[in-house]
């Protein structure tokens, strides 16, 4: 007997059977069941003859409407079943992100000492200077005589020297770059010379080849409170802006008035420990104005020019800033080291 | 240079601490490296009391002491044999740290010994023992030995590291006079007057080289008592580093290390002749020196002689033939100045470092001389009964002279970049002992006699500086004329690195120098054995020469990597080879060239999840080569098949030479298995070296264009050949592209195959061709066209077979 409780209840089940189907052929089979033309509401629709006069309006109406919901679910579940088709084909091919990344090749590395080198010349540059080189197997003339250090000097004693012959030495330091510069250009010139230098002296702070960075300027009137003001300048674009430096009276041949420069220790700030050996400072370069020894060596008027000139080590930079205890592990080729840099 | 607080305070008044006193040094020059309390030294030395002793069961020269320490009773084992009951003396508790050793409890046969009794060559105070200290009655038990026993142990030492300029601060005096300048506090003197005669009835002195000598003084002093120094002089010394050896010595020492004049003490009745020659050695003359040693002289050592030959080597060391005993009687005090660079040769010849040599090498003060003659001669009165009149013999050939020097305010204050330090120069020269004369624009500046190393006028504007810590110079940045920044050198450096570590390079950097053993291991010895650059003293003593190569040093590291497990290696060195190369005239002249070396060993990549490992072989190498290379300087690379024996470190089979533009600029190939035999190397290693100038001068020179491209689409034709294995690919290749094929774009090999299939000794290649036209799209027809253009010329030119 068709009554609104069948009605109700076919759309009941219908409505239920929907929800549960996630295939496109569930969805045909019982698109079929309910709309097709065999189907339940078209069985109903039949059967409206069957009820009394009064009924058949409004059941006839109920079965429409519910033909017109089922209807509008059905094509929503479609759209439901394909959209969440297409997702499971993606979702198919879900990687592991976690899974270690394919590399066929290693990144290199620039080894610490030479990244410095750079990082300082950058800084140097930047503040107009020039980068020369000059040779490492060197004249003893450059080295030492035309530095104002004649033989039987006792500051020869500073540097213990590698020998080839009677005139020709492993350069102890880089400033005899300085004296061939000055021998072929004339002032103005601001200039820095990193290069390999040997001294023969072999322990744990100690190398017999070595890194400096030497660096001059020279010009008309340049003073003590320039050299001041670029090393002060360069420490603190190296080290960071807020590091305190010092200059202490010191001694070299080739300037006057010479200079060591300390900066505040970078690993207590200044409070004292090992590192500084309690000081709170750092000794990380020597300095002065040039000498004018050298100016009469290379022809220049000390009454006319003046000049500054530095020399640092890259070595102790680089073992400040890495916090590296050896320096023997520079040479070694190490990849365990290099890797970590 | 050992500085003592206290006896600072000889010749300057210090009200500051010790602190302080460091700082000031510290920062005018005078680098304090560390300030040391004497206390701390001798800390758990205490005033004990000998109870009772009694003979050690097991030793008969051992006693044990039963000693009251004020707070306690313990046993200490004692082997002086001047240990006895009732006795104050020194004991030192487990925990000291004496110079001697650390002390702890011990057990001496047997027997539990709680300390030391202590002589003073435990402490360190003397060179010699003579037993254990016995301490005066009214020494309080139970104290630090500082307090009572060695009152001048309260005491702080700066160790000062004196720069070498500064020989006269080589002293306490020079130390003093720096606090005094730096304190305005007057400098005291040492009360002492004397006369100078230039005759003396006592000696002759004869200075037969016044350049070597320029002034000798002498004093005699009679009926000295050879004996122990008070203990004052023996802390002072102890303190500086020096040990007591007896009175008159010890003042010798004391003197100089107050007043910084080394002197000398002879054996007056041991001088032949009472005549003294201050000479140059003869060639071949022998000296025993006093550490009993014999030293042959050359002309130019300076020596102190008497009729007889050499009794000292002047300002090195005396001689034995001379030297002050116990049983001397009469001292002759030498006190002289002698040429410092003659001193330091003569040191340095003989290996004879001193405190003297030391001290006349850096210059000492010749107006001084007589007055450190007169502080001895008094010492040696007071302290070892000596008779002797207030008169130096003064021998002084060549008097002091120095030039004033010019000061220009007005230069100085541009100089220091500080005006206002002007107001304060004259001041502070005069502080130092300078005297100045002030003129209009200039000043008269005389320095005094100590301060030699001040000679041109800058030298006097650091003084002026210095005293102001150099905190009055403000940092200032130059204003300069700004230019562009040149290209160069470091551009290409940068450049290049930038690109070998793309390509997974791990930079190295390797000594410039190796051994000849090194370079024999690695087979480099022979190509280079002519060119090498020796070092005159190596730090060892394998002979040692600049690195001809980067081979050795290479297959070094590669060596410590793998001893360490790293053997998956890709390494890269930008240095120099040393080599002596000839030039236009056949002078052998030095070639520091700048090379690339690479070294590669282990895989490429290694076994993972997602592939198989891939070794280091030629090919991926060489694709590293030419992949940096081309990325760096935009140039194809070709190799060439390298002469067998120019490269006998590389793998004769395995090795080729580098060809850029035209030219070799490089080799790269395995090394050869016999060196590789030679090290624990334990992988196939491969190695390359290219000209670094060669390809920096590449960089700058080549000019990169755009030349066009063609947009119509690229045809392409598998082509298949068999040849016989030993027809290089390069040839097959050469005839592919001068088959006047048109349109051929490129071509590429896609397989080689070798197989019984094809025969032995054959090998299959598959070749992709390209076609492209710049102005059309090609059709079936032109390219088989083409095609078939390359397999008849290949067939004709090289006769190879094309699969069935």
């Amino acid at each position: 007997m068709l009554s609104w409780e069948v009605i109700e209840e076919i759309k009941k089940t219908a409505l239920n059977e929907l929800e549960n189907i996630t295939s496109e052929r569930d969805w045909v089979e019982l698109k079929a069941k309910y709309l097709g033309k065999k189907g339940k509401l078209q069985d109903l629709l039949k059967m409206l003859p069957t009820v009394s006069q009064e009924e058949r309006k409004s059941l006839g109406s109920q079965v429409n409407e519910v033909k017109d919901l089922l209807e509008n679910l059905f094509s929503d579940k479609l759209q439901e079943i394909k959209l969440s088709l297409k997702k499971q084909k993606i979702f198919e091919k879900k990687v592991d992100i976690t899974l270690p990344s394919k590399r066929y090749s290693r990144t290199g590395r620039v080894h610490p000492l030479n990244r410095v080198t750079s990082e300082i010349l950058d800084i140097f540059s930047s503040l107009g200077f020039e980068v020369e080189e000059g040779p490492e197997i060197e004249e003893d003339y450059y080295n030492f005589e035309a530095l104002n250090i004649p033989k039987e000097h006792p500051a020869r004693d500073m540097q213990d020297t590698f020998y080839i012959d009677e005139s020709r030495l492993l350069r102890t330091h880089t400033s005899p770059v300085q004296i061939r510069v000055m021998e072929k250009r004339q002032p103005p010139l601001m200039v820095v010379c990193p290069g390999k230098v040997y001294r023969r002296d072999s322990d744990v702070t100690h190398s017999p080849m070595f890194h400096q960075i030497e660096g001059f300027m020279v010009d008309k009137e340049v003073s003590f409170s320039h050299l001041k003001g670029v090393l002060t300048e360069f420490l603190q674009a190296f080290f960071g802006k807020e590091k305190n430096v010092r200059f202490r009276p010191s001694y070299f041949p080739f300037t006057e008035p010479s200079a060591e420069v300390d900066i505040e220790c970078v690993v207590c700030e200044g409070k004292g420990c090992r590192v500084c050996k309690g000081s709170g400072w750092l000794e990380v370069l020597g300095c002065g104005m040039i000498h004018p020894y050298l100016f009469s060596v290379v022809g220049y008027d000390k009454s006319v020019y003046s000049g500054f000139a530095f020399g640092l080590g890259v070595e102790r930079l680089t073992m400040l800033k890495y916090a590296i205890d050896d320096i023997r592990l520079f040479y070694e080729g190490n990849v365990s080291f290099l890797e970590q840099l | 240079m050992q500085i003592l607080l206290n006896w600072l305070r000889d010749y300057v008044d210090i009200y500051e601490g010790v602190k302080e006193i460091a700082f000031k040094l510290t920062m005018s020059g005078f680098e304090v490296e560390e300030v040391v309390d004497l206390k701390e030294q001798f800390k758990n030395c205490k005033v004990a009391y000998v109870n009772k002793t009694e003979n050690h069961p097991k030793a008969d020269k051992l006693k044990i002491c039963e000693v009251s320490t004020g707070t306690e009773i313990l046993k200490v084992v004692c082997g002086a044999p001047n240990v006895s009951a009732g006795q104050k003396v020194i004991i030192a508790l487990p925990g000291a740290r004496l110079p001697s050793g650390n002390i702890d409890k011990t057990v001496i046969r047997d027997v539990e010994s709680f300390g030391m009794l202590c002589s003073e060559k435990d402490l360190g105070f003397t060179a010699l023992s003579t037993g254990i200290i016995v301490l005066p009655e009214n020494i309080s038990i139970g104290k630090d030995i500082w307090e009572e026993a060695y009152r001048d142990l309260d005491d702080y030492v700066l160790s000062i590291n004196i720069t070498p300029n500064r020989g006269d601060c080589l002293s306490h005096l020079g130390i003093a006079r720096e606090l005094s300048a730096l304190t305005n506090r007057p400098l005291k003197k040492r009360d002492l007057s004397f006369q100078l005669v230039d005759k003396a009835d006592f000696i002759d002195i004869d200075i037969e080289s016044p350049d070597l000598c320029p002034r000798y003084t002498a004093m005699l002093i009679k009926d000295v008592k050879i004996k122990d120094s008070p203990d004052y002089l023996k802390i002072r010394l102890f303190a500086c580093g020096m040990r007591s050896i007896n009175n008159i010595v010890d003042i010798t020492n004391f003197v100089m290390l107050d007043r910084g004049q080394p002197l000398h003490a002879f054996d007056y009745d041991l001088i032949r002749d009472k005549k003294i020659i201050v000479r140059k050695a003869f060639e071949g003359e022998r000296i025993v020196t006093l550490d009993g040693k014999e030293r042959t002289l050359k002309e130019s050592d300076l020596v102190i002689a008497d009729t007889g030959g050499a009794i000292a080597i002047a300002g090195v060391m005396g001689g034995l033939n001379s030297e002050v005993t116990e049983k001397t009687k009469n001292i002759l005090l030498e006190s002289a100045y002698f040429n410092p660079p003659s001193i330091r040769k003569t040191a340095k010849r003989l290996s004879l470092p001193s405190e003297a040599s030391y001290r006349f090498e850096r210059g000492i003060d010749m107006l001084g001389v007589p007055e450190s003659a007169i502080l001895s001669a008094s010492m040696m009165g007071k302290l070892a009964e000596g008779i002797f009149q207030p008169v130096i013999l003064d021998a002084y050939p060549k008097p002091y002279h120095k030039e004033g020097i010019k000061f220009l305010p007005d230069r100085c204050a541009m100089y220091l970049g500080n005006k206002e330090i002007m107001n304060k120069a004259e001041d502070r020269l005069k502080a130092l002992g300078f005297s100045v004369i002030k003129k209009r624009f200039e000043w008269d500046v005389t320095v005094p006699s100590y301060r030699q190393d001040v000679t041109i006028e800058e030298d006097l504007y650091e003084e002026i500086a210095r005293l102001g810590y150099y905190e009055e110079i403000f940092p200032l940045l130059p204003e300069v004329k700004i230019k562009s920044r040149k290209i160069g050198d470091r551009d290409f450096l940068d450049s290049l690195k930038c690109k070998i570590v793309d390509f997974g390079g791990y930079e190295v950097i390797n000594y410039s120098f190796v051994t000849l053993k090194e370079l024999k291991k690695s087979l480099t010895y022979d190509r280079y054995k002519d060119r090498l650059i020796f070092i005159k003293n190596p730090l060892t003593d394998d002979e040692t020469v600049m690195r001809p190569n980067s081979v050795s040093s290479m297959l070094n590291v590669l060596e410590l990597n793998h001893k360490r497990s790293n053997y998956d290696l890709f390494l890269y060195e930008i240095g120099k080879a040393y080599r002596l190369a000839e030039d236009n005239q056949n002078n052998k002249k030095i070639e520091e060239k700048k090379i690339v070396s690479f070294a590669f060993s282990g895989n490429l990549w290694e076994k993972s999840w997602f592939s198989k490992e891939e070794p280091y072989d030629f090919f991926n190498v060489k694709g590293i080569v030419e992949g940096i290379i081309e990325a760096t300087i935009n140039i194809p690379i070709s190799v060439n098949v390298c002469a067998e024996d120019k490269y006998p470190f590389l793998n004769p089979a395995v090795s080729a030479e580098i060809i850029i533009d035209g030219k070799p600029a490089g080799f790269f190939g395995l090394v050869h298995p016999d060196v590789i035999e030679n090290y624990e190397i334990k992988r196939d290693v491969f190695i390359a070296e290219l000209d670094y100038f060669y390809l920096k001068n590449l960089y700058f020179a080549k000019r990169t264009y755009y030349y066009g491209f063609s947009r119509y689409p690229k045809v392409d034709r598998d082509i298949t050949v068999i040849v016989n294995e030993d027809l290089p690919v390069a040839d097959i290749q050469k005839i592919i592209f001068s088959s006047g094929a048109e349109f051929l774009e490129n071509i590429r090999l896609v397989d080689l195959f070798r197989g019984e299939k094809i025969g032995t000794d054959k090998k299959s290649l598959t070749f992709k061709l390209i076609f492209q036209s710049m102005e059309k799209t090609l059709n079936d027809e032109e390219v088989n066209k083409e095609t078939q253009k390359i397999a008849d010329n290949l067939l004709k030119k090289l006769k190879v077979e094309f699969p069935k």
